[in-house]
């Protein structure tokens, strides 16, 4: 089977799933948000930002024309990917930034990726923001991650996506700074930095988010950097789309296939056929905290694959 | 530990020691409120998606 229709309907499998984590109820003083145990079953006192996350997915599934997507220019779905949006807007603090494990927490994690996917669901649906972005960008400027790459990438992917929407050289300008630094990084140690070493999961989260960002940003120099890691990363799966995790800094075993489609690498074929024989880790299996970003990154790897027209087997 | 310390610690425990206890059962008690208070109307299980919602 072709690569981009795996990716996709394993992706497309897990909307039902979404749909169902999201308080979809119009009058609902929690319209739109995607923290089931918070707004449903009331076992957490404040709601996890990084659910909103589930904003892209429903605004990919809403533009991804494929045979197995019933989701496709449904707009009640566009509608449910805004109101999540907007839950996450109006669920900030005053200074832009968000919660994830206790309240007031002010996580720089949670931030930079719910801000890179809230963005990119206007960004694909072509709206214009309802609520204010600059507090998040300021706050995303002014703060930083240096032990974990793929946080510092999300920000800069964050930031790249915000000027886009706000038409602020300003903020490009700091995601191209932010993005630079991880260049320097990478060529200073050889690797993306997570806790003090190489990770390969967390690599091809960083590379996904880098890739995004290069688009956005239009770096030409970051997407050929790009191209070569994404090829690194790529060579260093298995034929069944599996990679050694137990020597990796945080042992990870998932891997963001995003990089790959966007540098036409064929090794994401490997992750296809990965997902197709039950080799590899796939959003379906993952709980839900970290399905979300998971699936965002497979449908958003559908989506170009088949923009692009390129077609790699499995 | 000397005796002194010890009993320096034992005095801190009686002095602050209610503080987090306290703390825990009253945010016990709080949720708990909240909980029977906003209590919906249909299950746990309800509103999930079914095929109908995009119909």
């Amino acid at each position: 089977m072709e690569t981009a229709q795996v990716l996709g309907m394993e992706a497309i499998r897990q909307v039902p799933r979404v749909l169902g984590l999201m308080d979809r109820e119009k009058d609902s003083p929690t319209h739109g948000c995607a923290d089931r145990y918070f707004w449903h079953y009331k076992l957490h006192d404040f709601p996890n930002a990084r659910f909103q996350e589930a904003a892209e997915i429903l605004a990919l599934a809403f533009v991804y024309p494929h045979p197995s997507n019933s989701f496709y220019g449904v707009e009640r779905v566009r509608a449910w990917a805004l109101a999540s949006a907007d839950y996450w807007g109006k669920t900030r603090h005053g200074d832009g930034s968000v919660d994830e494990a206790y309240p007031y927490e002010r996580s720089f994690c949670a931030t930079a990726f719910s801000a890179f996917h809230v963005t990119q669901t206007l960004i694909l649906l072509s709206e214009s923001p309802s609520f204010d972005l600059r507090p998040t960008a300021r706050w995303l400027m002014a703060h930083d991650s240096p032990d974990t790459a793929n946080q510092r990438a999300a920000s800069a992917a964050a930031l790249a996506n915000i000027s886009v929407l706000l038409s602020d050289d300003r903020l490009l300008h700091a995601a191209r700074s932010r993005a630079a630094a991880l260049h320097d990084e990478h060529r200073r140690l050889g690797y993306l930095n997570e806790y003090g070493g190489a990770d390969l999961g967390y690599t091809s989260i960083t590379l996904s988010m880098l890739a995004v960002y290069a688009d956005r940003a239009r770096d030409t120099d970051a997407a050929l950097w790009l191209n070569t890691a994404a090829a690194a990363m790529g060579s260093r799966l298995r034929d069944d789309g599996s990679c050694e995790y137990a020597s990796q800094s945080r042992h990870t075993r998932f891997l963001y296939p995003y990089a790959l489609a966007w540098s036409s690498d064929p090794a994401i074929g490997k992750i296809a056929g990965g997902i197709s024989s039950d080799r590899i880790l796939k959003p379906s299996w993952m709980d839900d905290r970290y399905m979300v970003p998971y699936t965002a990154d497979y449908l958003r790897s559908a989506f170009r694959l088949a923009a692009s027209g390129l077609e790699i087997q499995s | 530990m000397t005796p002194a310390r010890l009993i320096l610690f034992r005095l801190f425990l009686i002095l602050f020691g209610w503080i987090p206890v306290t703390g825990r059962l009253l945010h016990r008690i709080l949720v708990w409120i909240y909980v029977k208070k906003n209590r919906r109307p249909y299950g746990a299980s309800s509103r999930f998606y079914t095929p109908e919602d995009i119909q």
